[in-house]
């Protein structure tokens, strides 16, 4: 081996200069990995394979543009040079993870080549050459390397799209095919390859010149421009989050802002949004004060049309300047944060140009060019973004995938999915094999260190046809009066090791999504149906908390054990309930033990219930529906609210005693990691919309602590049932709810102790235990109760707050990608329910926006919009919350109103319900 | 600016070696003619001078502590960022020093000089990672330099884990990341270990497997350690053959 010394200066983070001086070796056994060559070690390498007519070595900038092209099954045999590896991972971190996953996939014919450390195609950087110039020239050399190394067996092609590189190359001798050339080539076998190339910046000039003149974008500042500028805090940096209802408005919030009133920052106009794209982290420079303006109200979903009308009026509205907030421009793009996105094809035109709508209403659309577009016009399609030119309105993009037709309900699900990025993947072989095998049987042997508690007389109580079990309970009275509650919980992590392939796709999928037809599981069903799953009358694995009360609901004692135990029962809540009912009747003396268990479980559920209430804490309410399916069960045939039974609540409470007396445990162990979870209290802001509401109702609350809002609300709904309106109140609640936060997975070291608070469930300290099935948080949190109790140590390398915090971050993440994916998933069955006829129901004015107002129907949970139309819109009163017609009804919020609605064929998944207003009594 | 990537996707390190390779190494003996024993050694980057004076027998007026005295200290331009102290008294180099003395009092044939000690000074001139391992290395090929008796050379390496790999001989980007690391040093003859250093948490299976690789790691060096050590022994017969001979 050969070793040449690297040395360059650098700047260090502290801004000091610093020479860096770094070995670098080159060696002789790195192989070209190709099954011809007959002196190249091969032993456990993955190689290239013999398909394809060439090899293909990609330049860094076809790597970064094209690689949905790569990705596609019609290139095979690339190589990946680690010039471009390296450089791809400079530039764009999720592109080289994607590059990664074809490596590792065996499938893919995709290697890479150690280039700069091989002896041969190692190459000196020469004085005054660029760091550009000098990749190129290293991707050549290893280019004419693998030409001159793999002579007469097999070509080797360098794919560029640069001609000054490809001139040069072909005059060294190496054959060059561009990305035209090369798809021509692969045209005929794969007719569809050429959707996938990525329009390059200088054929969208071409087409868009009339346009050129029409509209155009500020262009960006440059870095040093930038810099200078944040330096004198003219321009800030900030994530830029598009408004939902209004595309012609975004806000960019600002993280590291000390200041209260720049958190964010309004951005009014596509000129100031200034090709920015929800989730991209840009660079805005705030606009002088008196430039500043107040969000505005109204609905605007379509870039074009809002144009038009502001062409047409010019006019501003005038706004006091109370509500003015900070105003900006973004300057320059900090990273995009571009995704494939689902959407369909604009019907209005057909030809080989068209536009993309996209299914997030947040994205602006997408200019398409392609020679399929008739045939897509009825389909959803993934589309990726390319570029986004200054002269063009739209970014560009291509398409890369076709999902199905629209409207179908499987590619609608499809299309949810994808944009909530849920895994939906079957899982790897390499998981698989994590399991364990068939022979597997829960022996004496597997579970000598286990605390045995077969005999004990445990139960379930789930919802019908669940069969991911994962909580049993039990209860014994003890001698001095006490009780013994036993929450016992699969024990999913016997069977899931620490960083086992099993493990690491858990904690990628983090939570089992639960879609209103079908779901997406977190672990394989042998897992979470069978093995883990506390089915009645099997031996199965527990990890229990023996929790003792006295009669108060007090805890005395906990103690955490493994455990194996025999599950006597697995109820439905409702069969749960019949028995209760039944063994109310009974005399205690006759009733079996289950009845008894369930007696003692539901008075002390009663009783620790009414501790938490007392507690302050909070009753709240989102609408939750059922679906019924027939008898096959592939087809929705009805909708109702669903109904919460007495053992629901029982179930409930003792999940909440389990993960309480489990955070406990764990802080204890992990004062500064321990995986836990909270409800920030919401800000006094947070509650302004609740407010003004109730003083437009007329009632009072108070906001100024979860005790207080728990009476209050108590209160309201007292009103509400006296006024024979119960529904007011539930909408009341679900008002509130929605002015709170999430609850957050967060780690114990990035909070202080006062911040553990869960407003919600008013405890000072929660975290998750009791479905490890289902939620990947649960099972790290078994881990660490595991170490806690001395069982097996936790893994040093998640020891950190911030380890922990990280993946508390991509639970927090996927837990909300999930309940969206859930929601409108429910959505998306509702709509197809009412799909193609025209219906009335009764709804309830939910919000009211300047334009219009969004109707909520209490029979389905579901929210729609209603838009007034500019000639006949009545006048909004803010003040009051109340429109005024001009006819002079009064439509307020919470109101019982009339609606029609009709839902044409094409339905969309995430798409508005569009209501009309027929009357209000 | 994403964090560097330790184990490329080919299984290489930044500096192009594979998992289980030490660095390269050469090494100079007997340089300083006016010392006992000397030996310049480079790992790498990593360059150390050790020089060994003795053994000196003590006059009775001096107090005994000890058969070897060790000093270790680093250039002040030894690392990029200058910020490590050069000072012999800074903890670390204290530190190093005494498990350094502690490691050679175990191996030298104390019985053979009654009353005396032996004097190791070490100098780190250039710190690229495993400085610790250098200087062991360092010393137990001056001390043969010196002639001074032992039981068994020491042979150091260092071990590390990381994106799942265990690798040998850290560099000093490897030893920024903090991930488990060990620096053990073992008796080259009879394999069994003279110093483990460990200043981290992990598994305990992480552990054993880096004790192992270390090992592995410590039979390369020894090695080439051997081989020099050989051939500036033939170097020096040839030259007394030529003495003896005129």
């Amino acid at each position: 081996m050969n070793v040449r010394g690297k040395s360059f200066i650098k700047r260090t983070r502290k801004g000091n200069i610093a020479r860096v001086t770094k070995e670098h070796y080159l060696r002789d056994d790195i192989s070209c990995l190709s099954p011809l060559c007959p002196t190249c070690p091969k032993r456990d390498l993955k190689l290239l394979s013999n398909a394809a007519e060439f090899y293909l070595i990609p330049d860094t900038n076809i790597v970064l543009h094209q690689l949905s092209l790569l990705e596609s099954e019609a290139v095979t045999d690339v190589i990946l040079l680690q010039t471009v590896l390296h450089e791809t991972r400079n530039r764009n971190m999720s592109i080289y993870d994607r590059l990664k996953n074809l490596l590792s996939d065996q499938s893919r014919s995709f290697v890479s080549f150690a280039n700069e450390h091989h002896k041969d195609t190692y190459i000196e950087r020469q004085k005054d050459e660029s760091s550009n110039d000098y990749n190129d020239r290293s991707i050549r050399v290893a280019a004419r390397w693998y030409t001159s190394h793999l002579n007469a067996v097999k070509r080797v092609v360098l794919l560029t799209d640069d001609k000054n590189n490809a001139k040069v190359a072909t005059s060294e001798g190496i054959e060059v095919l561009s990305v035209d050339e090369f798809v021509t080539l692969h045209e005929k076998k794969h007719p569809h390859i050429r959707e996938l190339v990525a329009s390059s910046p200088s054929e969208v000039d071409e087409t868009q010149d009339e346009r050129k003149r029409k509209f155009v974008y500020d262009e960006y500042w440059n870095t040093q421009q930038v810099q200078n500028a944040l330096r004198s805090h003219r321009v800030v940096e900030g994530v830029f989050q598009a408004n939902l209802y209004n595309c012609m408005e975004a806000t960019v919030s600002i993280s590291g802002s000390n200041q209260e009133s720049m958190k964010s920052i309004l951005i009014a106009g596509i000129k100031n949004m200034n090709r920015a794209i929800d989730g991209d982290i840009v660079y805005v420079e705030i606009l002088p004060e008196e430039m500043w303006r107040a969000p505005s109200k109204e609905v605007k979903e379509d870039i074009e049309e809002a144009m038009e009308e502001i062409e047409a009026s010019k006019t501003e509205s005038v706004v006091s300047n109370s509500q003015k907030e900070p105003t900006g421009r973004v300057i320059a793009i900090k990273r995009r944060n571009w995704r494939p996105y689902c959407g369909s094809l604009q019907k209005k035109s057909a030809t080989y140009l068209t536009l993309f709508v996209p299914v997030d209403r947040r994205i602006p659309k997408i200019r398409i060019h392609s020679k399929r577009i008739p045939e897509l016009l009825d389909k959803r399609i993934v589309v990726a973004i390319d570029n986004w030119e200054r002269n063009s309105m739209f970014p560009s993009g291509h398409i890369m995938e076709e999902l199905g037709v629209e409207g179908n309900l499987e590619t609608e699900t499809k299309v949810l999915l994808h944009e909530n990025s849920i895994v939906t993947r079957a899982f790897p072989k390499a998981v698989l094999d994590c399991l364990p095998g068939d022979e597997f049987q829960f022996t004496s042997d597997t579970f000598k260190d286990r605390k045995d508690i077969r005999n004990w007389c445990i139960f379930s109580i789930d919802p019908p046809g669940c069969t991911d079990i994962d909580d049993a309970l039990s209860i014994q009275l003890e001698e001095n009066g006490n009780y013994m509650i036993g929450v016992h919980i699969a024990d999913v992590t016997s069977f899931v090791s620490q960083d086992s392939a099993l493990d690491r796709e858990a904690s990628d999928r983090s939570t089992t999504v639960y879609l209103a037809d079908r779901r997406i599981e977190m672990l394989p069903a042998r897992l979470s149906s069978d093995l883990c799953s506390l089915k009645e009358n099997e031996t199965r694995f527990a990890f229990s908390a023996l929790i003792t009360v006295d009669s108060m609901g007090n805890v005395v004692h906990v103690e955490f054990a493994r455990t194996v135990i025999r599950s006597r029962k697995a109820f439905t809540y409702a069969e749960a309930q019949d028995y209760l009912q039944r063994a109310r009747e009974k005399d205690t003396k006759d009733c079996t033990e289950i009845e008894l268990s369930l007696l003692r479980l539901m008075d002390m559920a009663r009783i620790l219930r009414k501790r938490r209430f007392e507690n302050g804490a909070l009753r709240l309410s989102s609408p939750e529906v059922r679906f019924e399916t027939d008898q096959e069960g592939d087809e929705i045939t009805n909708i109702s609210v669903y109904e919460v039974l007495e053992t629901n609540e029982l179930v409930e409470e003792f999940m909440l005693l389990a993960n309480i007396v489990v955070a406990q445990q764990i802080v204890k162990s992990f004062p500064n990691c321990a995986l836990l979870r909270r409800h920030p209290t919401p800000t006094k802001e947070m509650f302004e919309p609740l407010l003004k509401i109730a003083h437009a109702l007329n009632v009072e609350i108070d906001v100024s602590s979860n005790k207080h809002l728990s009476d209050s609300l108590e209160k309201i709904q007292e009103k509400f049932e006296a006024e024979n309106d119960p529904f007011k109140a539930t909408l009341f609640r679900i008002t509130t709810t929605r002015c709170m936060t999430q609850a957050l997975y967060f780690s114990a070291g990035e909070a202080s102790q006062e911040e553990y608070f869960h407003y919600g469930l008013a405890s000072k300290i929660y975290t998750h235990f009791t479905s490890p099935i289902r939620r990947y948080a649960d099972i790290i949190v078994h881990r660490m109760l595991r170490s806690s109790i001395g069982d097996s140590s936790f893994p040093d390398s998640l020891l950190s707050s911030k380890a922990i915090q990280k993946i508390a971050d991509h639970l927090n993440e996927r837990h909300r990608a999930a309940q969206r994916a859930a929601r409108d998933s429910v959505a998306l069955h509702t709509l197809r329910l009412f799909r193609g006829e025209r219906r009335e129901e009764e709804g309830r004015v939910f919000r009211l926006l300047s334009n219009g107002i969004v109707v909520m129907l209490p029979r389905y949970g579901l929210e729609g919009l209603v838009r007034f139309e500019k000639s006949s819109a009545p006048v909004f009163d803010e003040v009051n919350q109340v429109f005024v017609t001009p006819k002079g009804t009064k439509l307020k919020i919470f109101d019982k109103v009339r609606v029609s609605m009709e839902i044409d064929a094409t339905l969309h998944s995430s798409g508005q319900l569009v209501m009309q207003l027929i009357e209000s009594p | 600016m994403p964090r560097e990537e330790l184990i490329s996707p080919d299984g290489l390190r930044t500096d192009g070696r594979r998992p289980l390779e030490v660095r390269k190494i050469t090494c100079r003996i007997g340089i300083l003619p006016r010392a006992d024993g000397s030996c310049h050694l480079e790992m790498g980057n990593t360059v150390v001078l050790a020089t060994v004076y003795g053994p000196r027998e003590l006059s009775s007026r001096q107090p005994f502590s000890g058969i070897i005295r060790c000093e270790y200290s680093m250039a002040t331009f030894a690392s990029t960022d200058r910020r490590r102290r050069g000072k012999k008294s800074d903890r670390t180099s204290v530190e190093i020093a005494s498990s350094i003395k502690k490691t050679f009092e175990s191996v030298l044939l104390t019985d053979l000089f009654p009353h005396s000690r032996v004097d190791v000074y070490i100098q780190v001139l250039q710190a690229d990672g495993g400085e610790r391992s250098a200087a062991i290395n360092a010393v137990t090929i001056a001390m043969v330099n010196a002639g001074i008796p032992m039981k068994d050379l020491i042979i150091s390496c260092s071990s590390g884990y990381m994106e799942n790999t265990t690798v040998m001989d850290l560099n000093n980007v490897e030893t920024l990341v903090r991930g488990p690391q060990l620096t053990l040093a073992i008796y080259a003859h009879s394999g069994k270990v003279a110093l483990a250093h460990w200043e981290s948490k992990a598994a305990f299976e992480i552990f054993e497997h880096l004790i192992a690789v270390a090992k592995e790691g410590c039979l390369q060096i020894l090695d080439v350690i051997h081989s020099n050590i050989e051939k500036y022994s033939l170097r020096l017969i040839a030259s007394r053959d030529s003495i003896s001979r005129k």
